[in-house]
């Protein structure tokens, strides 16, 4: 694990609806249960925010999400390596709206300088089932084409919203913003370690469930995966699949959510990622946290050049 | 009164020197907010006057917008890394656009896979906006000169676009594409002193000319379409001094509408060329083919690519120089 204790904020990337909080809140549960790579190392100072995101959870609901001006700067002690090394983890959460008004407005304030300054490394959501998502066009489609040209154009001559851009450029562009303030404030050539969360795995088609996660990236985001393996100079990322709670929360008594109940909560939820060019299906959802945070355990060994 | 007794607020405008506002703004002695005249008081209130303090602090960075990259921009990008500049040059409605977005869209949606991939751009959000046709000239005329920086909110500007791919062997390749106004290239067969405006072509790894497939064999077109190119040509040799080993390459577009064919009225283009000096290489093109069953969208761009990622017969010159002779250029041009 790094020691560099300096730098120890992990910055959540995306944009609404893409899991971001509720990804917070489930990693509460797992730092405070104490059994993956990274546990807590005591409570932290101010843990309201976290208790009401964990509230959620424990009543077989997720968080709502985030009012449009959230910014929650959460601190957490932590420690790993058997508590050979410990740290804080700063998690500044904020609404998908504000990620949003950075790629419209193409500016931040000192909250976001603050955070990137101390950036160890960031998650970046993608929520695989969100309404929110805008797939990119099929540019071979010569009437799919003109349609978008046509619903651009009158909506621009109508002073009218213009149709959002494609997921997967926005997120690029985030990663291009965050990474050149980043190079710039740390003064480092270092890449940015970025884990890909791909949010709601349990809700993607059973082939890719099944699947390495990165390979779903790179068919569903083929823009943003080349962004990111193309340019190692500036990124170090792996894709995970995250299921924060293994199923889908509902009001209905179903089978899954009377599991959910009687079991811990805790013990709900896995992590899917390749270990040594397996796929892994993992309960401990520290785990994205961890290849942002830089640590060094089992499941990165191989990426990380490290012998066991 | 002269440029030289204004002074900006912006901090990288540089109109008292070179009289070009970094805004863009037409006529900015009357019309910029930005700029006073020295010996007067700014037209800016007072900090303590403004009624949000706090919305000093709202913003403590901006990003680049992304649509274009203007001289400065591109002499950043290039003290960092090799890019190879393209000059293109082609009239209103050649295709030039089109030939952009589609070599873009060919890429980030894999199509040219596993020959070249997408690596990045920095002018990603103006691939995207062109592409939706929503990056159109001012409608208030044509842009005289290529910007400095481009900025939010302003229209399209004479500038670069960015593109970075990566080769089979996963060589990375930079390309600088001017987008400028297709009246620029009708002004150059016109008068001889706008070749001024292209005195960054001198510095290109290669050239592309744009030019309409349809209208070489089209019987009432085809004459005009010949002379256009060869005087084309004329300019770039006579006028703007291209070096003779610089490669050109014709970029064939609409080909969707010759059957995919160069037509062969083009070889008068290629002789002519030849007669210049120059190695040219006729490429058949066809971007977003009305009928993509008959001829494929993106038809021509790997072979285009394949051309423009040969390896480089220029000199690598540093940018610095090119921002210098475009500077000159401008400075020479307003007096």
């Amino acid at each position: 694990m790094t020691t560099g204790k300096a730098l120890n904020s992990v910055v959540l990337v995306g944009g609404p609806d893409a899991g971001k909080t509720n990804y917070l809140g489930r990693l509460w549960m797992a730092l405070d249960a104490e059994t993956g790579v990274i546990s807590k190392d005591g409570l932290p100072p101010h843990v309201e925010y976290l208790r009401g995101l964990v509230t959620s959870l424990n009543s077989g609901e997720f968080a709502a999400r985030s009012a449009p001006g959230t910014f929650e700067s959460t601190s957490i002690p932590v420690q790993w390596s058997q508590g050979q090394s410990s740290g804080h983890l700063v998690v500044p959460d904020c609404a998908g709206e504000q990620w949003e008004k950075i790629h419209k407005q193409r500016e931040w304030d000192s909250k976001w300088e603050g955070a990137v300054a101390s950036m160890a490394g960031c998650i970046l959501f993608f929520r695989v089932d969100s309404a929110h998502n805008v797939q990119q066009l099929d540019w071979s489609n010569h009437a799919e084409v003109m349609n978008l040209i046509n619903e651009a154009r009158e909506a621009s001559e109508q002073n009218a919203e213009i149709p959002r851009l494609p997921t997967q450029v926005v997120l690029v562009d985030w990663l291009q913003c965050l990474s050149s303030v980043y190079r710039e404030l740390q003064g480092t050539e270092k890449p940015l370690r970025v884990s890909v969360v791909l949010s709601a795995w349990d809700s993607a088609q059973k082939e890719a469930r099944e699947a390495d996660p990165d390979a779903y990236l790179s068919n569903e985001l083929p823009l943003l995966h080349d962004f990111l393996s193309g340019n190692p100079e500036l990124f170090r990322s792996k894709t995970f699949g995250v299921s924060i709670t293994g199923g889908p929360l509902s009001h209905d008594d179903t089978p899954f959510m009377k599991k959910y109940f009687k079991d811990d909560p805790n013990k709900h939820g896995y992590v899917v990622l390749t270990v040594a060019g397996k796929v892994e299906k993992l309960g401990d959802l520290t785990l994205p946290v961890a290849w942002a945070f830089g640590c060094e355990c089992p499941e990165f060994s191989q990426e990380n050049g490290v012998k066991q | 009164m002269k440029k030289d007794s204004f002074t900006c607020s912006k901090q990288d405008c540089t109109f008292a020197l070179t009289g070009t506002c970094f805004e863009s703004i037409s006529d900015p002695t009357n019309n910029c907010p930005n700029l006073t005249a020295k010996g007067t008081a700014s037209s800016s209130p007072p900090a303590d006057l403004i009624d949000e303090p706090e919305a000093l602090d709202e913003s403590v960075r901006q990003f680049p917008p992304g649509l274009e990259l203007g001289l400065q921009d591109i002499a950043r990008l290039m003290r960092s890394r090799y890019a190879r500049l393209i000059g293109v040059l082609g009239q209103v409605e050649a295709g030039k656009t089109c030939l952009f977005t589609s070599m873009y869209l060919r890429l980030t949606g894999r199509h040219l896979c596993p020959q070249f991939r997408f690596v990045t751009s920095e002018t990603l959000l103006g691939f995207e906006q062109r592409a939706r046709h929503l990056r159109d000239w001012s409608q208030g005329g044509v842009p005289e000169q290529i910007v400095d920086h481009t900025q939010l909110g302003h229209s399209r500007s004479p500038a670069f676009l960015h593109l970075a791919i990566s080769d089979p062997q996963g060589c990375r390749h930079d390309f600088l594409l001017p987008d400028l106004p297709g009246e620029w290239t009708t002004r150059l067969l016109s008068e001889a002193a706008a070749a001024e405006r292209f005195a960054f072509l001198s510095r290109s790894d290669a050239v592309l000319i744009v030019v309409e497939g349809p209208r070489f064999s089209n019987p009432r077109t085809r004459n005009n379409a010949i002379t256009d190119a060869t005087h084309l040509l004329a300019r770039l040799a006579n006028d703007i001094r291209l070096a003779k080993s610089t490669p050109v390459i014709l970029a064939v577009t609409k080909c969707d509408e010759t059957d995919g064919k160069i037509p062969t009225e083009l070889d008068r283009v290629v002789t002519t060329a030849a007669n210049h000096g120059y190695s040219v290489t006729p490429v058949a093109l066809a971007a977003f083919p009305a009928a993509p069953s008959t001829i494929p969208t993106g038809y021509g761009i790997d072979t285009l690519l394949e051309l423009l990622t040969a390896p480089p017969t220029g000199t690598g010159i540093a940018l610095e120089a090119l921002v210098e002779d475009s500077e000159r250029s401008y400075l020479k041009a307003r007096g």
